[in-house]
């Protein structure tokens, strides 16, 4: 298992979608801590407390990102747990999640 | 299955040319297929034609050179609005002063004293958007124009000059201090890119004045706001007459006034109305099947699509979590403003919009959240 606690580990500011947005966007933290840790590990936790807060743009590129970059919805949801005090976000990630479409980037 | 068919640029100069070498022709023009590429090229092109055709046939004609021509500005002085706002009463002068400014300084060129001895009051965001375009005039000219300033009669506006760097962009040294409270919490950020560090330069003050999950609706709502600068904002030119370089800016501003926090965020970008219909055929198309192009009815329809405008549908949320953050909080109120259009949403009312003749050229979004509302969620 691999923890991840993206204040810590990652920004206390995520934000923007690509990497071109910013220092910390979506894409950043999919293509540096998620998919290297859904490849190799069978339970990634993600730790979103902490941070300043999170936009859809970069919840919607980090983690429906994944399914655009190959990974099969059924598998992320089997590995990936989210611990954040404000459920909602756990909600918005699931959604982003199913809405994704295979193969988009 | 349609197939699409691209003569133009297979045949040229009428029937008989062909890109095709050694093929007759006698059997008429030769056609072929759209390339995926290609259709989606000549699809954008007809909707951005489409909607340029659309706003022209609503508002003034003349393109916004020829209407920065058509107004009297003479002399070295440009005199500063008697208020910096907005608000209905107030937005027609203080936007046709900012376009003599623009005129004088971006087009012509010409040496200019800004005089703010006429100026009474300057609201947060006026005082942004004008702070905005004085930026970008500096940088585009590049030094190239001498411009000096006359320091306001009115004490508090000297102050906000002072504390928001406009009295040291113009050269202008002074004893004046900000000391007053509603004008030493005026807090600026700037950026081109999207850095939820620069939400901290200008609300960290206000943590345990607001609750924690206001702060989180805030904070995303302000960095989708910068995404949506560095993703849509500047993908077309801004229609100012000026050829000014593209830069994917944005100001932001915090005041805090009468127990209520206001934050106004703004880019000068091409405009939501302008937009949208590049990026959002399909949300573009209904508001032409209902007849409302109006520039308000344009925000209105992006925002409740949570549209920021894409192609992609997954890109959507954005100007939906800019609007949410207000939302469960009494007394709370949200404006987009756009060019000409203003959507307005305040907590326990109807939302609403305007449309005005005159434009802001860009996107300006104002957040005002009472500060008493700790409870809030």
């Amino acid at each position: 298992m691999i923890m991840i606690n993206v204040a810590q580990q990652f920004s206390r500011y995520p934000a923007g979608r690509f990497v071109q947005d910013g220092p910390y966007s979506g894409e950043y933290f999919r293509t540096k801590f998620l998919a290297p840790a859904l490849k190799a590990e069978e339970k990634v936790v993600v730790d979103l407390d902490g941070a300043r807060g999170y936009g859809s743009s970069f919840l919607e590129e980090a983690f429906g990102g994944l399914v655009r970059l190959g990974f099969l919805k059924d598998v992320i949801k089997k590995k990936l747990e989210i611990r954040a005090t404000n459920s909602s976000l756990k909600l918005e990630i699931d959604e982003y999640i199913d809405n994704a479409v295979p193969g988009g980037l | 299955m349609s197939l699409v068919f691209d003569i133009a640029s297979t045949c040229r100069g009428g029937v008989g040319f062909c890109r095709r070498k050694h093929e007759s022709h006698t059997k008429g023009p030769h056609i072929k297929l759209l390339s995926h590429k290609r259709k989606i090229y000549l699809d954008r092109r007809s909707r951005v034609q489409h909607v340029e055709r659309c706003h022209r046939s609503i508002y003034r004609s003349k393109p916004e050179a020829q209407y920065l021509e058509s107004l009297s500005d003479r002399g070295d002085t440009w005199t500063a609005p008697k208020i910096f706002s907005l608000v209905p009463a107030a937005r027609g002068a203080f936007l046709r002063s900012l376009a003599i400014l623009r005129k004088r300084i971006g087009l012509q060129r010409r040496k200019t004293i800004v005089d703010f001895s006429q100026t009474e009051k300057m609201s947060a965001e006026g005082t942004l958007l004008f702070l905005a375009e004085f930026k970008r005039l500096l940088r585009h000219v590049k030094g190239e124009v001498e411009i000096t300033g006359v320091l306001p009669h009115n004490n508090k506006v000297a102050q906000v000059l002072c504390q928001i760097g406009v009295l040291e962009l113009l050269g202008i040294t002074t004893s004046i201090v900000p000391v007053d409270d509603d004008v030493v919490n005026w807090k600026t950020a700037y950026g081109t890119q999207v850095e939820g560090k620069k939400y901290d330069d200008i609300l960290q003050a206000y943590d345990g004045d607001i609750a924690d999950l206001l702060q989180d609706k805030l904070y995303a709502g302000i960095t989708e706001a910068m995404t949506n600068v560095l993703n849509h904002a500047y993908d077309l030119p801004r229609a100012d007459g000026l050829d000014a370089a593209p830069l994917k800016e944005w100001w932001m501003f915090s005041q805090q006034q009468h127990g209520k926090l206001v934050i106004v965020f703004c880019d000068l970008g091409a405009g939501i109305p302008r937009t949208l219909p590049i990026k959002r055929a399909s949300v573009w198309r209904r508001v032409l099947s209902l007849g409302k192009t109006s520039d308000s009815d344009v925000i209105r329809y992006a925002v409740e699509d949570s549209v920021t405008r894409t192609m992609k549908d997954y890109r959507g949320k954005g100007l939906g979590q800019i609007v949410r953050v207000i939302r469960g909080i009494e007394d709370a109120e949200v404006h987009i403003c756009s060019n000409r259009g203003v959507f307005t949403e305040r907590h326990g009312a109807r939302a609403s919009n305007s449309t005005y003749n005159d434009s802001i050229l860009g996107t300006l979004i104002f957040w005002r959240i009472p500060l008493h509302d700790k409870e809030a969620t």
